[in-house]
C-alpha cells in the first residue's frame, strides 16, 4: 500500500482544501450554474451575486475599500500580464528584482524587447533586497516598480513598505506580485502601499486553480491602464467598444464563476481563523522544518533560514544527491509532495546559487501539521544518510 | 377599498456587478429592491436594473450615491 501523502507543496497549489470550499463550488454548479450578467433571469442574478461576493470577500480580507477594483483573472500569470502589458510603453523604464518568478521576467523580457527598459536588482545569496539599490535604480524614465511581495523558491519576505515609499516619492507605481504572500501574512493594501497587487486564489487564499486577479489602486489612472483582452461583458452591449469602467474593462468573456464560489469560501475561512493566528502557526512549523533540516549532516537549507523573514517555503540542497531524485525518493518511499528543479525561477536560483540544478523546496499551508514537518525531516534525514553511506555527501 | 399598485422608480447601472453592489446596499439600508431585466421600452441593453418601490426611490438614490454606486440613469412611471 502507498505511504499516506505528506503534502508539501502549498507554494505550488495548496491541498487539502478547507471542506467549505468544494462545498460552495458544488452548491453553484447543482443549484446556480448560469453565467452572471448576461441575462435578466433569476440564476443569472445570483450568479452575478456569487461574483460579487467573492469580489467582497477578497477586498475586505485587504483592505480594499471598493470591491471593484478587484479584477478577477485565470490566475497571477494573467494579472500580472494585465497590468504590465496595461501599463507599460515603449521608451519607458521598470525596475525589478533578481528573485521573481517567470510569471514576472517572461512578460518583462518580452517587453523589452519590445523596446521598454530594464533594471534588475540583484538581491543577495539569501534573497535580500536592498531597497537603496532600488533608489539608485530609478531614473527620468522609469514609470514601475514591480517585486514579489515573498520568494516563490526560498520565501523570503520583501521590503515592500520601503519600496513603496521610495516609489511614492518618485511618482511611480508600485506592483506586487502576491502569488506566494496574499492568505499567507495579514495584509491591509494601502498599509503596504502596493498601487497594484496580484493574488491567485488556489494559494494561501485556499481557493481552487483558476481563480487569481489584479487589485487596482487608487493612484492607477484606469484610462492608461488597457485590458488584455476585450470582448463581451454583458454590459453596453450595443456598442463595439470595451466598456471603460470598473471592472468590465477588464473582465471580458464568462468568468469561472464555479472557481468564485470557492474563493469565495476559501477566502471567509481563512477569515475566520485569523491571517495573524495562522501565520503565527505556519511560522512556528516553518522554524521546526528549518531547524529539522540544518540539523542534517549534507544538508543546506537556502535562503535567510529564519521563520520570522520568510513564509513557510523552505528550499534545500543535499550534498551528493540530485534535486530531481530526492524529489522522486521522498514521494516514491515516503509519500512526502515536494517541488524539486527551478520552480519557474531561474533568477532567483542564480541569486541564490542553485542554478542550473535547482532545489529541493518544501511548502506548508494552512491545513499543515508537525506531523507532515516531522515526517518530512526523517524522510529527508534517511536519504541523508543512505547517501554518506555510499560515499556521496560531505 | 382596493389599494393602488406601488409604482417603481429603475435605478439604471452600467453592469451586473454594479447592480448586485447596489442590491448589496440598499439592502444594508433597508430598502426593500428587486433586480429586473432592463425594459426594452427604455434601453437597448440586455442587462439588470435596480428597482425600488416610488416612494423610497429618494432615499435609495441617497444610499447608492453615498456608496459611489455607478447610476447611469433613472426611470420613473
Amino acid at each position: 500500500m502507498p505511504p499516506r501523502v505528506t503534502y508539501l507543496d502549498n507554494a505550488a497549489t495548496s491541498w487539502p482544501k478547507p471542506p467549505p470550499v468544494a462545498a460552495a463550488m458544488k452548491r453553484f454548479l447543482d443549484e446556480v450554474g448560469a453565467n452572471p450578467g448576461r441575462s435578466g433571469h433569476r440564476l443569472s442574478i445570483e450568479a452575478a451575486r456569487v461574483v460579487y461576493r467573492a469580489r467582497e470577500a477578497v477586498a475586505g480580507l485587504l483592505g480594499v475599500a471598493d470591491p471593484m477594483r478587484v479584477i478577477f483573472c485565470a490566475n497571477a500569470t494573467h494579472a500580472l500580464n494585465l497590468a504590465l502589458r496595461g501599463l507599460l510603453r515603449p521608451g519607458q523604464h521598470v525596475v525589478t528584482t533578481s528573485m521573481e518568478h517567470n510569471s514576472v521576467m517572461r512578460p518583462l523580457r518580452a517587453l523589452e524587447a519590445e523596446g521598454i527598459a530594464l533594471t534588475v536588482i540583484e538581491c543577495s545569496p539569501e534573497g535580500v533586497l536592498d531597497p537603496t539599490a532600488v533608489k539608485q535604480a530609478v531614473r527620468r524614465e522609469t514609470t514601475l516598480i514591480v517585486m514579489t511581495q515573498a520568494s516563490n523558491v526560498v520565501g523570503t519576505l520583501m521590503p515592500v513598505r520601503e519600496i513603496a515609499e521610495i516609489a511614492r516619492a518618485h511618482d511611480l507605481l508600485l506592483l506586487v506580485d502576491g502569488a506566494q504572500s496574499v492568505g499567507a501574512l495579514p495584509i491591509d493594501m494601502n498599509e503596504l502601499g502596493a498601487d497594484l497587487l496580484v493574488f491567485t486564489g488556489h494559494k494561501a487564499l485556499c481557493g481552487p486553480t483558476g481563480t487569481g486577479g489584479l487589485i487596482i489602486g487608487e493612484r492607477v489612472d484606469i484610462a492608461l491602464l488597457d485590458p488584455l483582452m476585450r470582448g463581451g461583458t454583458g454590459s453596453n452591449s450595443a456598442s463595439e467598444l470595451q466598456p471603460d469602467f470598473l471592472p468590465d474593462k477588464f473582465e471580458s468573456g464568462t468568468m469561472n464563476v464555479v472557481g468564485l464560489a470557492g474563493l469565495e469560501a476559501g477566502v471567509h475561512w481563512l477569515a475566520e481563523q485569523g491571517p495573524e493566528a495562522l501565520r503565527s502557526r505556519e511560522r512556528t512549523l516553518a522554524a521546526c522544518l528549518i531547524e529539522g533540516l540544518g540539523e542534517i549532516l549534507g544538508v543546506e537549507v537556502r535562503g535567510t533560514r529564519d521563520a520570522s523573514r520568510q513564509l513557510p517555503v523552505v528550499s534545500f540542497t543535499l550534498t551528493g544527491l540530485d534535486p530531481a531524485e530526492i524529489g522522486l525518493r521522498l514521494d516514491e518511499e515516503f509519500g512526502v509532495a515536494a517541488r524539486v528543479g527551478l520552480h519557474c525561477s531561474p533568477i532567483a536560483h542564480l541569486t541564490l546559487g542553485t542554478f542550473p540544478t535547482g532545489a529541493v523546496r518544501l511548502s506548508l499551508g494552512a491545513l499543515s501539521t508537525r506531523d507532515d514537518v516531522d515526517m518530512a525531516v526523517r524522510a529527508v534525514g534517511r536519504l541523508a544518510e543512505e547517501t554518506r553511506r555510499r560515499g556521496g555527501a560531505g | 377599498m382596493s389599494r393602488s399598485a406601488p409604482s417603481y422608480r429603475l435605478y439604471l447601472v452600467p453592469s451586473a456587478s454594479h447592480a448586485i453592489k447596489g442590491e448589496s446596499v440598499l439592502i444594508r439600508a433597508g430598502i426593500p429592491c428587486a433586480l429586473i431585466p432592463v425594459p426594452r421600452t427604455i434601453s437597448s441593453q440586455c442587462g439588470v436594473c435596480l428597482r425600488v418601490e416610488l416612494d423610497l426611490g429618494d432615499r435609495a438614490g441617497e444610499a447608492l450615491a453615498g456608496a459611489d454606486v455607478q447610476i447611469s440613469g433613472t426611470h420613473d412611471p
